[in-house]
């Protein structure tokens, strides 16, 4: 032991207790605990205090005695001693006065060298007083270790967060230990390597997982090797041989479709002309974008909300050509095929046989000639053909719409709806029956065979002003659309635009035309009464028959700004003939007797008032009255020509 | 009444952007089918692959190119030759056609004495 000679120079006394040595050189406060406790054990307590300021000690590497175990110290001890010395005989009298002696050995060296008196008295006190062979320490010295003592606490805060923190560490290494050591067991005793396994490790790693297998790896043959690139190789230039193809196949195909669609868009371009309406749409069967063509007459003036008049333009594979095919807003409408919607509108005219009641056909209204079958038709024209025979039957659909609502008001005028599809105009000679039809071959077939009746004409007159007049209304019902935006625009009330839409929605296409009749047969009941009651019995007469034309004092009175109105004005003014309410006037000129005035007005067009005046030689008007029954009007006529005229 | 001549061109001109899109496909066949050759250790063929993927790379070009020019051409009409679009074209004038045509039918059947 290297330490040995300074233990025997002057430090040996203090191997008595190396614990202390460690007191001072690794003074930590959690040691301090321990010295407490050693305080019981320690018989020279008293001592530590005086060791404290020897500084020289705390710097003695005799502190590795602390850690001696006693059986090795006591040998230590023994052996610096010198030779036959027991450890039994030690002490402490012996001590002392091995204290003492040296001490006296120090004193003169003392008092030899320059030292301080009173120090060495103090130490010489010191050791009466305590009899304790320590040293005094200085007042310096004591400073000192007050100082080191305070230290210490922050000394003690950071050794005891080492210590927790290394015990921490040694604690986690200690469980990856066990964790890996479990993990290896597990792939041979799952069951014990489970129980020391941490809950973490069991559920995000499978057991036997770690273990020490060995995988053999066959390493290929050059051969082998060689095999693969050439199959790899084969494949690669198969898999472009096949893209070449594929692409190759693709391109004439698309070529084909090209050819195609440019036929298609040539087709287009040539039968759509810019006055038609074509819009982007979607087929609803195949779902493929289309154009969809527009040709209801909603745009027109139409009000009807059965049939939105819109087709899609497909390509018929077969024919190769362009098909207009319609498209069935109603989904309850349902049509076993396309040709349902054929139907036109056909007036037959039955005249009553004198002897018996029955009825005969005499006129009948012929086939539209766009319904005639085309022969060698031009293929150019298809398209508008087919676009017109669209056109014309949405209009004959809407036609039949408005006449079977017509109808229902005119019941008591002789018309009765037979069917959804046929209407009877029943007048007392005659009835006129407006049916809508399907159009099939037997139609086709025998209008061709027909020979001409005598009231063909009259058939056809019929049909052709009913379709006038539903133009007509169509322009009646742009006038008030431009009407109402106009009154919108002046914050026009929306009662009085409902109002008028309802009058403008009222349907006027038999009425006008029955009215004409049945007015007509009217005035020649009329005249008839007249030429019994009057004219027979009345030597001087003079009869005048007018129709009471009106003026067009409508046009003129409101001056229009709106072209498009005036121009309407117009188009609605040339049916004025027809559409207003039938009136005619009859004046009886009895030369000095005055004269009768009759008016006969049709206020609904189909009924029949009947207002009479009579004016005498003096002007006077004597009656002005009212007759909805002609019998009462015969009576008093009868009257007056009793009374005043003769 | 067929569509005026601008709006034939314009057809005319689209489909021929089809068809160098269509061309696109087949230079492409051609360029897959050269590579295949050169991979398969025919180095000849490598000026014919170059070519190819030039003829490729300028059908395209033209396609664009001309793709952008009918575009332009279709902003340019807006609002002189075509409707814009948000606005929907209306079937006016079906009445008058109708009118007119009854008209017709109704002279013919009065001068039919």
């Amino acid at each position: 032991m290297d330490v040995k000679p300074v233990s025997e120079a002057e430090g040996v006394p203090l191997l008595l207790d190396p614990n202390l040595f460690g007191l001072f050189s690794k003074r930590t406060p959690a040691d301090l605990d321990t010295t407490s406790d050693n305080k019981e054990q320690n018989e020279q307590q008293p001592a530590t205090d005086h060791l404290k300021p020897h500084s020289s000690l705390v710097n003695n590497p005799f502190e590795t005695y602390e850690k001696t175990p006693l059986d090795q110290l006591i040998p230590l001890i023994v052996r610096s001693r010198g030779q036959g010395f027991k450890f039994a005989d030690l002490s402490e009298q012996l001590l002392l006065n091995e204290i003492e002696q040296e001490q006296e050995r120090n004193g003169i060296e003392t008092h030899v060298s320059d030292n301080d008196n009173d120090i060495n008295k103090e130490s010489e006190e010191s050791l009466d007083q305590n009899g304790l062979p320590l040293k005094r320490s200085t007042p310096e010295a004591t400073f000192e270790a007050n100082d080191e003592h305070t230290m210490s606490l922050e000394k003690f805060q950071q050794c005891k967060r080492n210590t927790i923190q290394s015990l921490d560490l040694a604690l986690n290494e200690s469980s990856l230990a066990l964790e890996f050591v479990s993990l290896m067991l597990s792939s041979v005793r799952p069951s014990a390597a489970s129980a020391s396994m941490s809950p973490y490790l069991k559920k995000n790693v499978p057991a036997g997982t770690l273990s020490g297998e060995k995988v053999l790896l066959n390493r290929p043959s050059r051969e082998e090797t060689l095999q693969k690139q050439v199959i790899n190789k084969g494949w690669k230039l198969r898999s472009l041989e096949e893209a070449r193809s594929l692409l190759k196949e693709v391109y004439l195909e698309s070529t084909k479709t090209l050819e195609k669609e440019r036929k298609h868009w040539s087709e287009i371009s040539h039968f759509i002309s810019n006055k038609d309406v074509v819009f982007k749409t979607r087929d609803k069967d195949t779902g493929e974008r289309s154009l969809g063509f527009k040709y209801g007459y909603r745009d027109s003036g139409s009000s009807y909300k059965l049939d939105r008049g819109i087709a899609v333009l497909k390509h018929n594979a077969l024919l190769r050509k362009l098909e207009l095919v319609p498209i069935e807003e109603n989904a309850k409408a349902v049509h076993i095929n396309q040709k349902n919607r054929e139907k036109f509108l056909r007036v037959r005219i039955f005249t009553k046989l004198q002897e018996e009641d029955d009825y005969i056909l005499t006129g009948e209204s012929d086939l539209d000639s766009l319904l005639l079958p085309e022969k060698d038709e031009d293929e150019e024209d298809d398209m508008r053909i087919q676009i017109k025979r669209l056109k014309f039957f949405i209009f004959e659909q809407e036609l039949m719409n408005r006449i079977l609502k017509e109808s229902e008001q005119l019941f008591s005028y002789g018309v009765s709806i037979e069917n959804e599809n046929k209407v009877v105009i029943e007048f007392p000679t005659e009835k006129m029956e407006v049916e809508y039809v399907q159009l099939n071959d037997d139609i086709l077939l025998n209008h061709q065979q027909d020979a001409p009746k005598t009231n063909d004409k009259r058939a056809r007159l019929f049909l052709v002003m009913m379709r006038l007049l539903l133009v007509v209304m169509y322009k009646k019902q742009l006038k008030g659309n431009i009407l109402s935006v106009q009154q919108s625009g002046a914050a026009a009330t929306k009662n009085t635009r409902s109002s008028n839409a309802s009058k403008l929605s009222e349907p006027l296409i038999i009425r006008p035309i029955l009215g004409k009749i049945r007015h007509n047969s009217y005035l020649c009941l009329l005249k008839k009464i007249i030429k019994d009651s009057v004219l027979d019995s009345v030597l001087e007469k003079d009869l005048r028959i007018s129709p009471k034309a009106k003026t067009a004092e409508d046009l003129s009175a409101s001056k229009i700004f709106d072209d498009h109105i005036s121009k309407l004005n117009m188009e609605i003014y040339a049916f004025d003939e027809i559409l207003s309410v039938p009136e005619t006037e009859i004046v009886v000129d009895l030369a000095k007797n005055g004269r009768l005035l009759l008016t006969l007005q049709s206020p609904n067009y189909c009924n029949a008032i009947t207002t009479v005046k009579y004016v005498d030689s003096s002007e006077n008007i004597h009656f002005n009255t009212r007759f909805s029954d002609f019998k009462e009007l015969e009576e008093f006529l009868h009257f007056i020509v009793t009374e005043y005229v003769n | 009444m067929p569509q005026p001549e601008y709006i034939n061109e314009r057809l005319e001109a689209l489909n021929d952007i089809d068809k160098e899109l269509v061309i696109i496909l087949s230079n492409a066949s051609q360029v897959i089918g050269t590579l295949a050759g050169l991979k398969s250790g025919n180095e000849a063929m490598k000026p014919q692959f170059e070519s190819h993927v030039k003829a490729f790379y300028s059908s395209l070009e033209r396609a664009s190119v001309d793709l952008r020019r009918e575009i332009k051409h279709l902003d340019d009409n807006i609002g002189t030759r075509l409707l814009p679009i948000n606005l929907d074209k209306k079937a006016t004038g079906q009445d008058d056609e109708k009118l007119q045509e009854q008209l017709e039918l109704l002279e013919r059947e009065l001068k039919r004495q």
